[in-house]
């Protein structure tokens, strides 16, 4: 069966995963006629591992996906039923929003969105073939022979290609529990000259609430006045529920000890990689033997379901040794496991194959996002998806693709060390010490980093960007007023200066310098003058931190001006090194097989020396004179 | 063109005679030119572009004069990196080039990194092809062969230093970067008293090694000691003790000694150009005058002080007035005549000299010499341990000092409880300067040490 060739669409997104559906989103919402590919409309948009969004780095993702014109942010902010701010006190940069998702909830008002979205198609089906003509892609043919032709292609197949689930010695092919995998077209994509690797990823048992005591245990709510995730949104209204604490103990490290041989893990069975961020709870028992307790927390899957999520307890033991282990732990002496732990074991294609736009090297107009390119995460994914969906459009705009830098965005930083440098075996989460310059890549300032640009290129409304601009001249504004207002030294002054736990002034100080004190926070000064109070919350914060953070902030800056003159050196997508004098021949193999699109690509290759980058700038140099 | 930071490096191969360039480039070297460079004739302001000019560089803080030179400013833009240049043409060897550059460092100025005049030449399109590659090859051999066979054994002690320094140092980054990374985990808060304990611990490491960077010139040219103290405390006697012969005359009348006697002694492969003085005292004399008038000079002259006490003889007023005002000077308290009846107060000398290292001596019996010589070149190298390697190149000492700041923005930033933030990026800097010594080194190691240390995720 063939659609018509006349039916042809603008890009094709196979799979709905948190990838899939923001490539989608973005590539109808630039206006062009896109085409949704997924083997089940009933499992759009799943959290397939624990239900949250959000955590250190990737809170910082989600923000940005935001501000770009994402849909991540704006879902989680309507279906989450816990949100909590991390990293309270360890600095501006590296506090991060994470919430708890109602997973059904997610999926419902994802595919809804998807559904009433202009230039939006959705089609069940289990793409196994790529149509290629001349090293171009054309098209896509499912399972049943259904063929579907379109201008860009994106893949964001998750854990689906030849997925295969661990459960103690049993094994069985799955993109994960109660879903088939996809079987042909990882080798479909190896003979079109991919490198196709395979990783291993897990998750946790699920169990029933109803079996669960909670007296015993530690609760934990969310805050108090919870924040939301996407720029648009002022307040979160939706009812919350809290989580709870417990611990494994002796007992439950003994049972795991000697039940290890039969994990698939320890028996040899799976042979890939595991995250190491993200251990399974015998990895843990096993690699940090001496520590006495691993903490349990207790998540509620939704607010109409009984499952609960037990972060922490990720496991492929069989499932006779998961039920004991559970039950060894507090609280949880009589819970029923719904749904066994699993490990999975899926192929992924080395993102080193792919330009910053995203589109692969081999096929032209062929793009990869989300677990396909090794990541894990649903934000990681959904950033990805975001990047591609806009790249196919822009490719088909004939317009230049969206490369964020390194100092731009966490999306930057991701996208670049993944093609770059690859996933390294093991696959790549976010974490904020990836970022060079953390301290410029704020959640705060997500918005007026990039609201801007998403703006530009048609994805953020007309709406976010007045906003922005809003938000920025009223941060000016502030900025002037707190560097223009002086305080005199009086009784009064010091005596609010105590009470605020600070030293009292000796001469004329401005409120700028006051708040440059570390131990001086925004709301203290409010006390000093009542026009303060005139500010959003989120102005006084993004001021606060500009004076607070002014000499490093100015530093990080120099560093990205040093950064940028490498970086904004372009190479020719067309060179040989081979004709550079002086390489060795490892740098250009290393140079040849990731053909690096600028210098300070080429230079964050590892083992490319700062000798080899001057001689490819002087060779071009030449080249271009010549 | 980019607004860029001013660096400045060795324009000559190391090693190589005649003329050494010290070259400076980008918006600050003239002024760097202003604070240096003297004119033999005619004021400074308005060198001209693209000539020699002739005279001295002067220290700005000592005002001592370094080397006869010649200088060419070449303003920008016809100049070899397109920026400001400055180049100082001197003629005193190896060594005075290498002191006109920390000068010119210690301006503010960074050290270029290797092939970065040359970068900066091509970027702004001031580049000589030829000239440029063949620079370029240049670098690439030295740093991609390793040229030198003598030097690569220096580097394989200086490599294995900075990668234990570098190891403690992500230990301690790992700790800061995990708590932010996974706060959730349980990994203990930071104990902040602890890791500024651990940071100092670096800090000092680093200190003992840029501190050899010295030595080159200590153990060429040695250092100057004075020894002084009141009259007939003892300090001919001692001298002599030192010295091993008689060579100034000793007597128990105060004053006898009223000129300066040079000699030098050897500490275990040290030289030490060692001065006996008069006496400082207030005195009628006039011969005696003359004497204590060139003791004062000298005592200023010199890079340390051995001040001698009659260890007999309860603290005079003198001796008082005498230890306060060398309090300043790097050196170290001699109690002579250890042999007779002790009466120094010495709680009220501690007080005086601080932490100053004290040795008891009998210049008569020769007790206590070894300690005296063994303290003394202890004070001069600033260290009591043989560190493993004497540095020898500039580019290495900025770079560490740079790590040494940035080590010390740190342990402030932890003792002013500022957010863990901007502890990493103190941190973070200081990893930098350490490993731009030995070259790049990957970067992923922070996690790597995270997970291999903590249990980490859920
Ligand atoms: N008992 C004793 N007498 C000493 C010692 N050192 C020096 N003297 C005597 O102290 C007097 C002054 O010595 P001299 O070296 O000329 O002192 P200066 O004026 O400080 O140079 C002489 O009579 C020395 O013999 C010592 O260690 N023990
Ligand atoms: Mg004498």
């Amino acid at each position: 069966m063939t659609n018509s060739k006349n039916d042809i669409y603008d890009v094709m997104v196979v799979g709905a995963g948190h990838a899939g559906i923001e490539a989608c989103l973005a590539a109808a919402r630039m206006g062009r006629k896109t085409l949704m590919l997924t083997l089940n409309l009933d499992h759009i948009g799943q959290m397939s591992c624990n239900p949250a969004i959000g955590g250190i780095g990737k809170g910082h993702l989600v923000k940005e996906i935001d501000a770009l014109g994402g849909e991540m942010g704006r879902a989680i902010d309507e279906t989450g039923i816990q949100f909590r701010t991390l990293n309270t006190k360890k600095g501006p940069a590296v506090r991060a929003s994470r919430a708890q998702a109602d997973k059904a909830l997610y999926r419902q008002r994802m595919k809804m969105v998807l559904e009433n979205c202009q230039n939006l198609t959705l089609r069940q089906g289990s793409v196994e073939r790529l149509i290629v003509e001349g090293g171009k892609v054309e098209g896509v043919e499912t399972q049943i022979g259904e063929q579907f032709y379109g201008r860009r292609v994106i893949l964001t197949t998750g854990t689906f290609l030849r997925g295969l689930i661990h459960i103690g010695d049993r094994n069985f092919a799955a993109g994960r529990a109660g879903d088939f995998a996809v079987q042909g077209l990882s080798e479909e994509l190896a003979k079109l000259g991919f490198k196709v690797g395979r990783l291993k990823t897990g998750t946790c048992p699920r169990l029933d609430s109803r079996s669960i005591d909670y007296s015993k245990l530690q609760v934990q709510h969310g805050d108090e006045s919870p924040a939301p995730f996407s720029f648009a949104n002022e307040e979160i209204t939706q009812r919350q529920v809290p989580c709870h604490i417990t611990y494994t103990n002796n007992r439950t490290h003994e049972i795991i000890r000697s039940a290890v041989h039969r994990s698939p893990m320890y028996s040899g069975s799976i042979k890939s990689r595991g995250p190491r961020y993200c251990p399974s709870i015998e990895d843990k028992i096993v690699r940090f033997a001496d520590k006495a307790r691993h903490q349990i927390f207790l998540e509620p899957e939704g607010l109409t379901t009984v499952e609960v999520y037990p972060n922490g307890l990720s496991t492929s033991l069989p499932l006779d040794v998961q039920i004991e282990m559970v039950r060894s732990i507090e609280g949880l002496e009589r819970a029923e496991i719904m749904r066994p732990g699993y490990a999975i074991e899926y192929d992924y294609v080395e993102p080193t194959q792919l330009y910053p736009s995203l589109e692969t090297k081999q096929v032209r107009h062929l793009y990869h996002a989300g677990q396909i390119n090794g990541t894990t995460g649903y934000e990681e994914a959904a950033a990805q998806g975001l990047m591609a969906g806009i790249n196919a459009v822009l490719s088909l705009r004939g317009e230049q693709p969206l490369v964020l830098s390194r100092d731009q965005a966490y999306l930057g930083v991701l996208i670049d060390d993944l093609v770059t440098r690859g996933t390294d075996g093991e696959p790549y989460r976010m974490f904020t010490s990836r970022a060079e310059y953390r301290l410029l890549l704020r959640e705060d300032n997500a918005d007026l980093r990039l609201t801007e640009i998403g703006h530009s290129i048609g994805l953020a409304t007309a709406e976010a960007h007045q906003r922005v601009a809003a938000k920025k001249a009223k941060t000016s504004m502030l900025m002037a007023l707190l560097e223009q207002t002086q305080i005199n030294p009086t009784v009064e002054i010091n005596k609010r200066l105590e009470s605020i736990g600070s030293a009292p002034i000796r001469n004329q100080t401005s409120l700028a310098q006051l708040l440059r004190r570390p131990e001086v926070s925004g709301s203290d000064i409010a006390i000093f003058s009542e026009e303060l109070n005139r500010f959003d919350p989120e102005v006084t914060l993004q001021a606060e931190v500009e004076v607070k953070y002014a000499g490093y902030i100015d530093r990080q800056m120099e560093m990205v001006e040093r950064f940028k003159k490498i970086e904004n050196f372009r190479l020719p997508e067309d060179l040989n090194y081979l004709d550079i004098r002086g390489l060795s021949r490892e740098v250009c193999e290393k140079l040849t097989k990731i053909r690096p699109k600028s210098l300070g690509q080429a230079s964050r290759i590892s083992g490319i020396t700062p000798a080899a980058i001057s001689l490819l700038s002087v060779y071009l140099r030449k080249k271009k004179n010549a | 063109m980019y607004k860029e930071d001013t660096i400045a490096a060795i324009a000559t191969p190391a090693g190589e005679g005649g003329v050494g360039i010290v070259r400076v480039s980008g918006p600050d070297a003239e002024r760097i030119a202003a604070a240096l460079f003297v004119r033999a004739e005619g004021k400074n302001g308005n060198l001209k572009s693209h000539m020699l000019h002739y005279g001295t560089i002067r220290d700005p803080k000592s005002d001592k004069i370094l080397d006869q030179v010649l200088l060419t400013i070449m303003r920008r833009p016809r100049s070899y990196t397109g920026e400001d240049v400055v180049e100082v043409h001197c003629h005193g060897g190896v060594f005075v080039v290498h002191r006109i550059l920390g000068l010119v460092l210690a301006q503010g100025v960074r050290h270029a990194e290797p092939g970065e005049f040359t970068k900066r030449a091509f970027l702004n399109g001031r580049l000589d092809l030829a000239q440029a590659e063949a620079v370029l090859d240049l670098i690439a051999a030295r740093t991609e062969k390793g040229a030198d066979l003598a030097l690569s054994q220096i580097k394989g002690e200086l490599s294995n230093w900075i990668g234990d320094l570098r190891e403690q140092l992500l230990d301690i980054l790992a700790q800061v970067e995990a708590a932010i990374d996974f706060p959730e985990e349980e990994i203990e808060l930071l104990e902040r008293p602890a890791l500024v304990a651990k940071i100092d611990a670096l800090r000092d490491k680093i200190t003992i090694i840029t501190g050899t960077y010295e030595w080159g010139r200590l153990f060429r040219e040695g250092a100057k000691v004075c020894i002084c103290g009141r009259p007939n405390v003892g300090k001919s006697s001692l001298f002599n003790a030192l010295l091993g012969e008689e060579r100034v005359i000793v007597t128990p009348i105060p004053g006898t000694t009223r000129d300066v006697i040079e000699e030098s002694i050897n500490l275990d492969g040290l030289p030490i150009v060692l001065w006996d003085t008069a006496g400082i005292r207030d005195t009628a004399d006039q011969v005696e005058q003359i004497g204590v008038d060139l003791s004062r000079e000298h005592l200023e002259k010199s890079e340390a002080a051995v001040v001698v006490l009659d260890g007999s003889a309860s603290l005079t007023d003198e001796d008082i007035i005498f230890l306060s005002s060398t309090t300043k000077k790097m050196g170290l308290i001699a109690i002579n005549k250890i042999d007779l009846e002790q009466r120094v107060d010495r709680d009220q000398l501690r007080q005086i000299v601080g932490d100053k290292k004290i040795v008891t001596v009998s210049a008569t019996l020769g007790h206590g010499l070894q300690e005296l010589r063994k303290s003394l070149r202890e004070l001069i190298l600033h260290t009591d341990m043989e560190p493993p390697f004497v540095l020898t190149n500039l580019r290495h000492k900025s770079a560490l000092l740079c790590g040494e700041q940035a080590l010390a923005d740190a342990g402030l930033a932890l003792e002013e409880t500022q957010p863990p933030e901007l502890v990493a990026v103190a941190l973070q800097q200081a990893r930098e300067s350490l490993e731009e010594v030995v070259g790049v080194i990957q970067k992923d190691d922070v996690l790597e040490l995270i997970f291999s240390k903590f249990c980490i995720g859920k």
